[in-house]
């Protein structure tokens, strides 16, 4: 007999992992990244290797300047350069991307403490970041299967071109103007699907965020189905709103997140200056989490109040 | 069908390695070592000297204490020497050890009719028998049976959940020994003056649900109950919420809401000291993991080494590995084989490879995992953290001393982040914090 390990119960374990997790997610990515590819042509592959390659390589370097250990190969810089992408406008100048990318991981996920330490969602800061820096750049949509310039579906409601606006079928398939990765819903939906079934996200926030956009939508008069197809809200309640670190540890702390970003999303389309509810929406409610989870815990066994 | 509501996990339970597989004596050690601290109370001070002969049976040390247990030769023979040895849960500590002569002979108390033995008198036989809880913790019974006057206990809980992984030493108990197993419970339930006992099962066990229920169906005030997979449900303050939906209060005993839980090995010994005589000398245990030759369910006698039952099980077919005292969730991991068995020993697990999950200070992703399967509504993340910075008034805070330490948080950790070591290390450190004012 060789030499016998010691170490703290338990001895067995899931095979939960972290990346499994985002492996996962990065697969669950790809129908609506093929989507967007296929909508908006093949030239946005530059983006998808500069913005991922990019989040690794800063990861790694930060990692190395902060004497931690080295996991990008644990794919959650994968999945922020990826989804960072996916929140751009189709057709972005590849530094534009770089900027982003770096800003994401070395400002916001490892000056913050690395993973699970970061406060806000890297990919989401990033685009906030870069909405401000690059205004022009960074509102110039294309059309699908065209290198023309087109508004969103939501900025035509915004301003008032009904006539304009595309059929939900289009809004469903991904033929509409927008960011790279989210106009694709089914592909989205899909993706989103597979996450359920290997329990890597669950109902609490995505569907509590997109009932209450739902019914406000409906309560202020506007077509409830449009609300949810247009922009960025699926990939935003599915896979930036349900993002582990930024987002409560409770699941009723969950609902109350989704509830909260329901809100702000129709609040800001409602009476905002311009169409970014689901970015914003997310990025204030990633800001309350701390506080969610201070208030938000679960009933502890044997104590009454 | 009945199941805890609250969190929990499921692991996979490897109990086919030895659920089918009958109960076999272990052979006789050539010398044991029997602990003074048999862990759970008070230890016992010896009352022999080196070169006195014993008898399997012979009272060798006894209690110091209210809440402590008297110890008992298990081979006869000579007591060698005592002194400090390994012990699976103190590290090291005071024992006997006995060199066998290989004769076996056994004392048992005199046999008495327990029929027409006041509660008083049951209890004192159990004490003097060394009964205690073999569900693992093992806490002296008799002070379990002996609640407070202005606490009665109407319904007593017979622990047959075994909801760790591989032991299987209750699920064979319970189809080898049901008889005698509802006649120890009759005992407590006589002690006790319980209206009702509810045996529980989980129900990976059907043959011994079937078997059981047969038995239980003619007697009064027993009833079988059926529970889902899940752990951890048999821990004590779990199977009560699960059985009678009482919610014992934080920092409570299972007393305050009427009720005793004892393991079904727990009341076989009880049955075995108060009807045969017999103190406890032995216990029935599985020794198991993919590693061994030949996982058995053997029943051992107290102090024997945990090398001479790998041994009696055919060995281990490679290392290194890890050796765990009791269950894969629970259990403690030894560093020698060397470590003797002690009253509390339910199992002995040899795992080799990939399935021993080494955990380090791995950053917390904030999941939320580990909330969703704590079932006692903690932050096990929160705490771990808490631990990990050394801020020992946060964790208390956030009930580190209401965990359970059943793992399930860890068990599903996603960052294989070493949550039950944090919230233990929290938890001593509280509690020293507590005692120095």
């Amino acid at each position: 007999m060789g030499k016998l390990i010691v170490s703290s119960s338990p001895h067995i374990r899931s095979k939960e992992s972290v990346s499994r997790i985002m492996w996962s997610v990065i697969a669950a990515l790809m129908p609506a990244v093929l989507t967007g590819l296929y909508v908006f042509g093949l030239v946005n592959l530059k983006n998808i290797v500069v913005g991922v390659s990019v989040a690794v390589l800063t990861e790694a370097l930060c990692q190395r300047m902060m004497h931690r250990k080295i996991t990008v190969d644990d794919g959650s810089a994968i999945v922020t350069g990826l989804l960072l992408v996916m929140v751009l406008p189709p057709g972005l100048n590849w530094w534009i991307v770089a900027a982003g990318s770096f800003f994401a991981i070395a400002i916001v996920k490892q000056l913050f403490g690395g993973l699970g330490h970061n406060i806000f969602n890297p990919a989401l800061t990033a685009r906030a970041v870069l909405l401000v820096s690059f205004p022009i750049q960074m509102t110039r949509w294309l059309k699908p299967f065209d290198s023309l310039t087109a508004a969103t579906p939501l900025a035509v409601v915004k301003d008032n071109l009904s006539d304009k606006l595309p059929m939900f079928w289009d809004l469903f398939i991904g033929k509409t103007g927008g960011s790279f990765g989210e106009t694709g819903v089914l592909a989205l939906l899909a993706g989103a699907a597979f996450l359920f079934l290997r329990k890597i996200i669950s109902w609490h926030i995505p569907f509590s965020y997109l009932g209450v956009v739902a019914l406000l939508s409906w309560i202020f008069g506007r077509d409830p189905l449009f609300s949810i197809l247009a922009g960025g809200l699926i990939l935003g309640a599915f896979f930036m709103a349900t993002d582990p670190a930024t987002t409560p540890l409770t699941k009723k702390g969950q609902i109350f997140f989704g509830v909260g970003c329901g809100i702000i999303t129709v609040a800001i389309r409602q009476w905002g200056g311009y169409p970014e509810g689901v970015c914003y929406s997310i990025l204030l409610m990633n800001a309350l989490t701390p506080l969610i989870d201070r208030y938000l815990k679960p009933r502890r066994f044997g104590v009454t109040k | 069908m009945l199941k805890y509501r609250f969190g929990g996990v499921h692991p996979p339970d490897y109990k086919e390695l030895t659920n089918a597989i009958p109960i076999k004596d272990a052979s006789l050690p050539s010398e044991v070592n029997i602990s003074l601290s048999q862990h759970g109370g008070t230890p016992a001070r010896s009352i022999v000297e080196p070169g006195d002969k014993v008898k399997c049976g012979t009272k060798i040390a006894e209690s110091t204490g209210p809440v402590s247990s008297p110890v008992h030769a298990s081979i006869s023979g000579t007591v060698k020497e005592i002194k400090d040895y390994f012990h699976p849960v103190c590290g090291s500590f005071a024992a006997i050890n006995i060199s066998s002569d290989g004769r076996d002979e056994k004392e048992f108390f005199n046999n008495v009719s327990a029929d027409n033995l006041f509660p008083e008198e049951l209890r004192a036989l159990i004490r003097e028998a060394g009964v205690v809880g073999l569900g693992g913790a093992a806490f002296p019974t008799a002070v379990k049976l002996d609640p407070p006057k202005e606490k009665p206990i109407g319904s007593l809980i017979l622990n047959g959940v075994e909801c760790e992984p591989y032991l299987t030493s209750d699920h064979r108990l319970m189809l080898e020994k049901p008889e005698e197993i509802i006649s120890g419970a009759k005992i407590v339930k006589k002690i006790l003056n319980a209206a009702n006992c509810y045996l529980a099962i989980e129900k990976n066990k059907t043959d011994a649900i079937e078997l059981m229920r047969k038995k239980i169906d003619k007697e009064d005030g027993f009833y079988l109950k059926e529970l889902a997979v899940k752990y951890p449900q048999g821990a004590e303050k779990q199977l009560i919420k699960t059985l009678l939906g009482r919610e014992v209060p934080n920092g409570g005993l299972p007393l305050d809401v009427g009720v005793v839980v004892n393991n079904v090995g727990t009341v076989l010994a009880v049955y075995e000291a108060v009807i045969e005589g017999k103190p406890l000398y032995e216990r029935v245990m599985t020794v198991t993991g993919s590693i061994v030759k030949n996982p058995q369910n053997l029943r051992v006698r107290i102090g024997t080494k945990f090398s001479h039952l790998v041994r009696e099980c055919g060995g281990v077919n490679r290392g290194p590995a890890k050796i765990i005292m009791g269950g894969p969730m629970m259990g403690l991991a030894q560093y020698s084989l060397d470590v003797p068995v002690v009253k509390g020993t339910c199992g002995i697990i040899a795992l080799a490879g990939k399935e021993i999950s080494l955990s380090g200070l791995n950053p917390c992703l904030r999941c939320g995992r580990c909330v969703d399967v704590c079932p006692v509504g903690l932050l096990p993340g929160q705490i771990s953290l808490a631990a990990e910075y050394g801020n020992f008034d946060l964790a208390r805070q956030e009930g580190a001393l209401d965990c359970i330490e059943c793992g399930a948080c860890e068990y599903i950790c996603a960052s294989q982040r070493g949550l039950v070591q944090l919230i233990k290390l929290a938890k001593s450190q509280c509690k020293r914090e507590l005692k120095n004012g």
